[in-house]
């Protein structure tokens, strides 16, 4: 009788439970995509490529598109966005709004000194210091990797971004920034 | 301590005896021991004094017997007394050589003071330390964790927050159970960084039990259990209470505790108790630089009324502890090449920029725990005790990352379990099978229902959780011999609701086979259900005063704990992606343990050694391909190695002690060792987080009291952590840190103000502020532990019953 009583007794209470707030999914900090978009300065077609994780971390590995610029000058768009989410959702806003505490680092052999790319910032932030975002991309003949990094500096006022935070990055090794990565692929970049 | 006395008492009346008596005289050579009972309980008197018409010879103790010897033929009257109970006679006759033996039985007095005392539950035939009085006094103002963290056996495992859990013979979380006032404490105990939600203020005794005691307290007791006593509630008529306060130099913060006990006179069945602390400090500072966010607030708050019937007793309970602790900013656990160029380079990456302020940002925790206890126990005369606990815990924990959109983001991983439990336990009375051997026991059934909700990142999923118990313990307690027999039996049903992203990732990652859950997976429906069996067998024997050894041997089954069948996603302490095994099974320990006690007067000690083969251990380790390379998944965020539980073979023993020495009156010298030792069977390596072995002395000076001080003492500590041998480099990432010396110390004194006790103590910790890390703190991989800290504690105790 008390064991009826009490499952009964259980089974109202778990019920009666609800959930520990905090969004259903709160899932605003997963990023699946990153997506370049080389716009030729002249005018023209952009060319795109994608670094895409379809189920989020685990399981099934991410993939990058390979990128196939012709010789020139682009403008260089960086995205993130979440396609758990339908619609996908543009983590790239959030970033803008948060322009301070965020960077857009590019590594790799093929913006090296004699890799394919020469990369310039072309947007800053309220302190004058660059995020990358928007770049300016000069092309020449060559093949090389291109890895982009997403990085979420350390939530310090005043922000630790700094002017030689870029050059470090490069001479150090990104590791030994503040903060934390929130988004990285690498992509192969071929100039014919 | 009365205790003591008691047996110091028999020895010097024995001895005094011997002396006296002709022992050379063959006619005296006669013996009888005098066994006190309750007449309706048949519980022992202890403590009664026995007489010969009106030659005192000594009190009955613990078990409440007492030898006479050195007696000549001759028939006379022994004659037991104790306040509260009315004399009682025996007539024997005793014969030149032959000891009898005489159980004399008790009736509770008319008109007396009820004592409710109850005969003391037998020892443990694990071995087991109690923290009370001063030694708890020592950890006011301190975690939880810190309380035991001094009693062998037992090592802190720290987190980034500055709190830890408890590990004990190299197990916690999961296989180290805690019970508050006789309840499990029910939280999210799986996670590393998750420490044990509870108020030390609230313990006036904590006993630590080493070694699996898995038949009384559940299945998963394997390390050992963790016992928190509440203060005893008041039984006369007044009001009792005591208030400390506690200042912190590292964290420049400080508590305030306070409980508060009544007993209307109007109705002096009713006992009341409120208590209540809180704490604030800021981040903590190592030697060479701040330990960035590790600011803590905490509060609890508890109110008790007990209900008390000389047959039965009626007791609820209300507790509340919440906190909000700041996650050290040094942490960097987001990558696996961040976490390494922490973990190498020495000192935290911009640990320039790190404050000890106040201020508790993102990364942090807060937590809630709500536990109500409701309790009856009946006494029936001729059968015994049944005692009934209804208990519900909330449990609530909210951990915010470094996000975007901070102020509107929430918390990125909310945990919120429900427990509610029934259980009830039967104590019969002591049966007695002749007059050296009687039986005590009990029975017990037990009901659990859970339900957890989850919302945030990937990590686990919401279950709900039915279990149900049931036991008999059973102690056959002779003179000089105990032996006990147990077993329990456990049924755990659960049932996960795993999304079906999160089931697809299972699947792919081979952890979980296409359609274990059925066809539905929009979520899918995981249910699993374990049979689980405990048995365990004990014996102690007092070979000879005051030598004693103990042993057990047992066998007990765990069930997989809902994270280590569905942990999926990043894990939020380490670099690694973790999966959970959702086909696991219960794993089998098979432990032995061997206790020697020496309880002098002069001298105290204890030595035990254990082994504990267990048979799938649920593993968390690197996840190995088919050709024996670690697994890493690529993902967003850069790579990670995969880590999953699964069953693998292992095997635990070492060795603990202590010893406690009074060579002169005002002298104390201790001495404390832990080792413990943990391998893979099926590769002979080594397993993570078992902790270094650990020394630990002490001397304590008391002078003699001088008016108006007494009870003064200083107290100088010393710990050395040895360096861990062997790890394994794909699973604990960098070696273990050297090993390190930290010396402590402490003065203190009482006096008293108005009638009331006040005691006063200065302590310090790390005071040769030593740049050290511990290998079971998470904070090794990324700073130092805390420079030098003082704590300056006054405490008032105050009674309406004035001491004379």
């Amino acid at each position: 009788m008390t064991l009826s009583k009490t499952s009964m007794l259980a089974t109202l209470m778990l019920a009666a439970c609800g959930s520990p707030g905090g969004g259903a999914s709160n899932d605003e900090e997963v990023i699946t995509t990153l997506v370049l978009s080389f716009a030729p300065t002249g005018g023209g077609v952009s060319i795109t490529a994608e670094f895409d994780d379809p189920d989020g971390e685990g399981g099934q590995a991410g993939t990058a598109q390979p990128i196939n610029l012709a010789a020139g000058s682009y403008t260089l768009t960086v995205g993130f966005q979440n396609r758990l989410e339908a619609p996908p959702e543009e983590i790239t806003d959030e970033v803008r709004d948060e322009q301070e505490f965020h960077l857009v680092l590019f590594t790799g052999t093929a913006v090296a000194a004699a890799g394919p790319l020469t990369h310039s910032y072309g947007d800053q932030d309220a302190n004058g210091l660059p995020v990358g975002l928007t770049s300016s991309v000069m092309a020449r003949a060559g093949t090389g990797q291109l890895t982009v990094t997403l990085r979420h500096m350390p939530p310090e006022e005043p922000p630790v971004k700094a002017a030689d935070t870029v050059m470090l990055a490069k001479q150090n090794g990104i590791e030994t920034l503040g903060g934390s990565t929130d988004a990285t692929a690498t992509f192969l970049v071929t100039v014919p | 301590m009365r205790l003591r006395a008691v047996l110091l008492s028999v020895a010097l009346v024995a001895a005094a005896r011997s002396a006296s008596a002709e022992p050379e005289d063959p006619q005296c050579n006669g013996a009888v021991d005098v066994h006190a009972v309750d007449a309706s309980t048949h519980q022992p008197v202890v403590a009664a004094t026995v007489r010969i018409a009106s030659e005192l010879l000594g009190t009955t103790d613990e078990t409440g017997h007492f030898l006479i010897a050195d007696l000549c033929p001759a028939t006379m009257t022994v004659i037991v007394e104790r306040d509260d109970y009315n004399a009682a006679e025996a007539i024997v006759t005793v014969t030149a050589t032959a000891r009898s033996s005489v159980e004399i039985e008790m009736r509770l007095g008319g008109e007396v003071i009820e004592v409710h005392e109850r005969a003391p539950d037998p020892p443990p035939m694990q071995s087991s330390t109690e923290v009370s009085g001063a030694a708890l006094e020592r950890s006011r103002g301190k975690s939880f964790t810190a309380a035991i963290a001094e009693v062998p056996g037992v090592t802190q495992l720290k987190s980034a927050t500055g709190v830890a859990k408890p590990i004990i013979r190299g197990q916690f979380g999961r296989r180290l159970l805690l019970l508050v006032d006789g309840v499990r404490h029910r939280a999210q105990e799986w996670g590393l960084e998750h420490a044990p939600e509870v108020d030390p203020f609230v313990a006036e005794k904590i006993r630590v039990v080493r070694g699996a005691g898995g038949v009384r307290y559940g299945s998963d007791a394997i390390g050992g259990v963790v016992l928190v006593d509440p203060a005893a509630l008041r039984r006369e008529p007044g009001y009792n209470g005591e208030l400390h306060l506690i200042g912190m130099s590292n964290g420049r913060g400080g508590s305030i505790a306070g409980r508060v006990q009544g007993v209307p006179r109007s109705l002096p069945k009713l006992s009341t108790m409120l208590e209540g602390s809180i704490k604030r400090s800021a981040a903590l500072e190592a030697p060479d630089y701040a330990l960035d966010n590790t600011g803590a607030f905490e509060w609890s708050a508890g109110a008790t009324v007990d209900y008390d019937l000389t047959s039965s007793d009626y007791k609820l309970s209300y507790r509340r502890y919440q906190a909000e602790l700041g996650v050290c900013a040094c942490l960097r656990a987001h990558s696996i090449d961040d976490f390494l160029a922490q973990a190498r380079a020495g000192t935290p990456v911009g640990a320039d920029e790190f404050s000890a302020d106040f201020a508790i940002d993102r990364p942090k925790q807060q937590v809630v725990h709500d536990t109500v206890i409701a309790r009856g126990s009946w006494v029936r005369d001729k059968l015994g005790r049944f005692t009934s606990t209804f208990a519900f815990q909330h449990d609530l924990r909210r951990e915010y990352d470094v996000v975007r959109n901070a102020d509107e983001a929430g918390a990125q991983y909310n945990f919120r379990l429900n427990s509610y439990e029934l259980d009830g336990v039967f104590e019969h009375n002591p049966i007695h099978l002749s007059e050296h051997w009687h039986l005590r026991g009990a029975f017990g059934l037990s009901g659990l229902a859970q339900a957890h909700h989850y919302a945030g990142l990937h990590l686990v999923p919401p279950f709900t959780s039915l279990g149900a118990g049931a036991y008999a313990i059973e102690r056959l307690i002779g003179h000089d011999v105990e032996l006990e027999l147990g077993a329990r039996y456990d049924l755990t049903s659960r049932t996960a609701e795993i999304e079906k992203i999160d089931f697809q990732r299972l699947v792919r990652s081979g952890q979980l086979a296409d359609g274990a859950c059925g066809a539905d997976i929009e979520p899918a429906k995981c249910s699993a259900r374990y049979h689980t069996f405990t048995a365990s067998s004990g014996a102690l024997w007092r070979f000879a005063e005051p030598w004693s050894i103990r042993g057990e041997l047992s066998v007990a089954q765990r069930a997989p704990n809902t994270d280590e069948q569905y942990l999926n996603g990043a894990a939020p302490t380490f670099p690694v992606l973790a999966l959970g095994k959702p086909d696991l099974g219960p794993e089998t320990t098979y432990g032995t343990s061997l206790t020697l006690g020496y309880a002098g007067t002069a001298v105290k000690a204890e030595a035990s050694g254990f082994v504990n083969r267990i048979d799938d251990y649920i593993y968390f380790a690197p996840a190995i391909d088919d050709l024996g390379q670690p697994i890493i998944d690529t993902t967003i965020r850069g790579a990670f190695p995969r880590f999953t539980t699964r069953p693998i073979p292992a095997l635990f023993f070492g060795a603990d002690g202590g010893i406690s020495a009074a060579p002169i009156k005002q002298l104390d010298l201790g001495a404390q060792v832990s080792l413990v030792r943990a391998r893979n069977r099926a590769t002979d390596g080594p397993l993570v987080l078992v902790p270094a072995d650990h020394f630990r002395g002490s001397i304590t000076y008391r002078p003699p009291d001088r008016w108006p001080l007494s009870n003064s003492f200083v107290t100088v500590t010393g710990t050395y952590v040895a360096r861990k041998r062997g790890y394994d480099p794909a699973a604990d990432f960098i070696p273990p840190p050297a090993g390190y010396f930290a010396l402590g110390a402490e003065i203190g004194t009482e006096t008293c103000t108005l009638g009331n006790k006040v005691k006063i103590a200065l302590q310090g910790a790390n005071l040769t502020n030593a740049r050290y890390r511990d290998y079971t703190s998470l904070m090794r991989y990324y700073a130092d532990e805390p420079g030098w800290q003082l704590w300056l504690r006054a405490s008032v105790f105050f009674d309406s019953r004035k001491e004379q």
